[in-house]
């Protein structure tokens, strides 16, 4: 600009003005830099701002990560010199519940453990009796304690708390004597951050601390879960044998329990079990170990105890066994079946196994599963004792005892007896149907026996029909009973064999029969024969007291004389029939030729007396060969034909005959004897061969004569038959078989 | 007079029973048969025509053919009463068996059971045995 104008200038009051106005503007541009200035600083704040919190976003997000808690602690100070623009950043963490020391971490400076428990310390102190989130901002003189351990010029310290969980953050950011002299203090406009900062550094710790909670509370879960599958896994694949299952708890125990060794230490013998041999043997090995394991846990008062394995321990109780396992601790718990002590269970476990309520819990749970096994392994050996008892009996029995369900209507049981009576086996009997063992005829009559058998009706089913494989039928008594197995009702059916006693019975009560005919025969033998020989005596008696009386003429002594031998004579041949009788049926048949004329020739002239008036005997043999069979019962034969045909003649007439016909060949001999006597009734006739039956009153007899003839026809291969009109005559027609054969 | 019917199919016991009675009661009135049947047929007719022959004591064997003395006494069972009330059957028996005496109890008009042989003390005893009270028997 030329100057030459300016004062002109400089006075007139456009340039007044103008100069006035240039200074306003002048004022307003300085004014505006000045706002500009602040803007541009202002959006630099606001862009730190934005950065620091972005970072701590990031924080966050990294710290809800799943880290560990030296990775979180060397994130929060990572952040803090970040964001804060540090040079040293400490942060320690307390949580006093979890028994777990504090967490340290210093970042940009290095200390060992001890300094840094020094520096925790001297933090702690800073915040004593002040509020939780009080920020502290200074420089430390230089005789603070803090400057031996860190050289810093300037801090910005906080602490948090959560009353709750007890845990305190302390956290610090430093500037260290290093960037002397271009040293600054910390910014005071990164204190709000910096109090932000901490509390978000607390929230995650919380949540953290949560979070490991839960996960410990579930990894414990998971440990219990497993322990309890690895329990239950064991409860299910149990053996059939007690003492496996007792092993394998005794196993189980030191797995789950994460112990060394674990003993199971019976009290009523040596018996023990261990997980390991080597404890066993020592065990063993020397008597005064004898019950230690009870002993140490019974000296406690209780069932369950848990207690270092002492010195003091040890010397106490001077075992080399228990020695092996000094320093380990004893978990130890008692045995019992209704209350008495039967053994004990203990685990050696290292020191360093937490103990707590869900080791005790297991501890239990398995003595009470040995507890079970033992009374399980009790229980089986009465069973077996009595199962053996009772298989001796069901086996043994010669009775078969077949087991029926009546619900599903099949059979469940068989003993051998049982197999043999039906011939099956066991496989094939145990499907058989009843109906398969039962005639089908009787099947019916069958199940209403056992009806009746199950009301209590009859005790016993008397000779039921069975079928036997070979489909052979014998008869079976049967009784029943309803006996309870594994809590089903079952009908047990016990059968006698019968069919030998059946048909024994059956020939019994035959032979029986025919005793009791043989016996009425006998008696009526004894009755009519005794009354035969005793009336002649008692005749002869009376005749003798008659002979007695005095006033007697001589002619009535003749005829009571003459009866009395008439008497005599009478029993006498009532005697030799007897005999005739009895010869036929005691002695043995004699076979020789047979002279029929001779023989009856003889017999008619001892006969023919019988009569007084004539008798005429016609007789005609042809015979062209020999005639063989027993002479003498063939004698008396024909004797008692001839004797009733004189004795029973026809009285009225006097052209009595007997007419006899004999015809020989090979085969036998038949003999017709006709006569012309008194005959015999029509209503006698089936009878006459009877033992003692009489048809005739007219001339004394036994009754016996035609009843011996027939017996002795019987025992020489004979018959005999009668033709005969009463008053007309009889013919008796005999035939005997030729024994030349 | 006594009045006596003897039953024997054995005529020797006849002959004899006839003889002792005679002996010992000569004023006996005696009628005899050797079988049940034909004393039966002789106590029919008389019972219809002359009751007056009606015996009084009857001797009866027990073994008899055809009709023995037990048959006897049940077709002897069909008489009136007033028939039967008239009469004492005596059993005579050469019999040992009990059975036999025990079945003669059941008649109530057999008074008694004799053994044989007939002798003077059973005569005696037959006499002097009392006809039964038949209203008081019956009326129990």
């Amino acid at each position: 600009m030329p100057p030459k104008n300016l004062h002109s200038l400089n006075n007139s009051p456009d340039y007044l003005e103008l100069k006035k106005k240039y200074d306003e503007l002048q004022l307003r541009v300085t004014r505006f830099s000045v706002i500009e200035q602040e803007l541009i600083h202002a959006r630099n704040q606001m862009d730190q701002e934005v950065m620091i919190y972005r970072q701590m976003q990031q924080f966050n997000t990294k710290a809800l990560e799943d880290i560990t808690d030296e990775f979180y602690t060397r994130l929060v100070t990572e952040t803090l010199l970040e964001i804060f623009e540090t040079e040293v950043a400490f942060v320690c963490i307390d949580i006093p519940n979890t028994g777990n020391s504090a967490l340290r971490h210093i970042e940009g400076f290095s200390l060992n453990e001890e300094q840094k428990f020094a520096l925790h310390l001297y933090m702690i102190n800073l915040f004593t009796d002040l509020p939780s989130g009080t920020l502290r901002s200074f420089e430390p003189r230089a005789s603070d304690k803090l400057r031996t351990l860190l050289p810093i010029r300037h801090l910005m310290v906080t602490q948090v708390r959560d009353p709750q969980l007890n845990i305190t953050i302390t956290l610090m950011g430093g500037i260290s004597d290093k960037g002397s002299p271009f040293y600054e203090p910390i910014r005071k406009d990164r204190e709000a951050a910096f109090t932000v900062f901490s509390q978000q550094v607390l929230t995650n710790q919380i949540n953290r601390f949560k979070t490991h909670t839960i996960r410990e509370q579930f990894n414990a879960l998971t440990i219990e879960q497993k322990r309890i599958t690895s329990i239950a896994e064991n409860f299910l694949n149990f053996d059939t044998n007690p003492d496996k299952n007792i092993q394998r708890m005794v196993d189980l125990s030191v797995q789950l329990l994460s112990g060394n060794c674990s003993v199971y230490e019976k009290l009523e013998n040596e018996l023990i079990f261990t997980s390991s041999s080597y404890s066993k043997d020592g065990y063993l090995n020397n008597t005064s170990e004898e019950k230690i394991c009870y002993r140490i846990t019974h000296l406690s008062g209780r069932d369950i105890v848990c207690q270092q394995i002492t010195n003091e321990l040890l010397q106490q109780h001077k075992s080399p066994w228990l020695r092996q396992f000094a320093g380990l601790t004893f978990l130890g718990s008692v045995l019992r079946i209704d209350k008495k002590p039967i053994g004990t269970l203990v685990v050696f476990l290292d020191s360093s196994v937490p103990i707590n309520d869900s080791i005790f819990q297991l501890a239990r749970i398995l003595t009470a599963a040995i507890a079970v096994e033992e009374r399980r392994k009790n229980a089986l050996k009465a069973l077996s004792e009595s199962e053996e008892k009772y298989r001796m009996i069901f086996e043994g029995t010669p009775n078969g005892i077949i087991v029926a369900d009546p619900v599903i209507q099949r059979f469940q049981y068989v003993n051998c007896s049982a197999c043999q009576l039906f011939g099956y086996n066991e496989e094939e009997f145990l499907n058989l149907t009843l109906d398969e063992l039962h005639p089908a005829a009787s099947t019916d009559d069958v199940k209403q026996l056992f009806k009746s058998l199950e009301k209590g009706e009859i005790k016993v089913a008397m000779e039921v029909p069975c079928i036997h494989k070979n489909k052979s039928i014998f008869y079976a008594d049967i009784s029943s009973s309803r006996i309870s197995i594994g809590g089903r009702s079952l009908l047990a059916g016990f059968f006698t064999d019968v069919t030998q006693q059946r048909f024994d019975q059956q020939a019994i009560l035959k032979s029986n029969i025919e005793l009791k005919k043989i016996n009425s025969e006998l008696d009526n033998f004894v009755y009519s024969v005794s009354h035969d020989l005793r009336s002649p005596l008692l005749a002869i008696l009376g005749l003798v007291q008659l002979i007695h009386q005095h006033q007697q003429s001589d002619e009535a002594m003749q005829k009571y004389i003459s009866m009395i031998a008439a008497s005599a004579t009478r029993m006498d041949d009532t005697i030799k029939e007897i005999l005739d009788y009895s010869r036929n049926a005691r002695l043995d048949i004699v076979v020789s030729p047979v002279d029929f004329n001779l023989m009856i020739r003889e017999i008619f002239e001892d006969v023919r007396h019988i009569s007084p008036e004539k008798i005429t005997l016609k007789l005609n043999i042809k015979q062209d060969i020999p005639f063989y069979s027993d002479s003498n019962r063939i004698s008396t034969l024909i004797k008692n034909i001839i004797s009733n045909s004189v004795k029973y003649r026809k009285k009225s007439v006097n052209n009595s005959y007997i007419n006899i016909n004999i015809l020989i060949t090979s085969e036998e001999a038949v003999l017709r004897f006709e006569d012309n006597g008194e005959g015999i009734e029509a209503i006698h006739q089936d009878r006459i061969f009877d033992m003692f039956y009489r048809a005739s009153n007219s001339a004394p007899g036994t009754g016996l004569g035609l009843y011996i003839c027939k017996e002795i026809l019987h025992n020489i291969d004979g018959t005999i038959s009668l033709d005969s009109v009463a008053g007309k005559g009889s013919v008796f027609t005999v035939t005997i078989k030729n024994k030349t054969k | 007079m006594n009045k006596y019917m003897l039953i024997d199919d054995d005529d020797f016991f006849l002959i004899l029973n006839k003889d002792i009675l005679s002996l010992t009661d000569p004023d006996a009135g005696i009628i005899q048969f050797n079988s049940a049947i034909a004393a039966l047929d002789w106590m029919d007719k008389t019972l219809q025509n002359q009751e007056t022959e009606w015996p009084e004591n009857i001797l009866l064997d027990i073994r008899m053919p055809f009709m023995n003395g037990f048959d006897f006494l049940e077709k002897m069972k069909a008489y009136p009463l007033y028939a039967i009330q008239k009469i004492k059957v005596f059993m005579m028996t050469s019999s040992l068996d009990e059975r036999d005496f025990i079945k003669a109890q059941h008649y109530p008009f057999v008074y008694n059971y004799f053994t044989k042989p007939l002798t003077i003390e059973m005569i005696a005893e037959i006499a002097s045995t009392e006809m039964k009270d038949w209203k008081l028997e019956s009326g129990q």
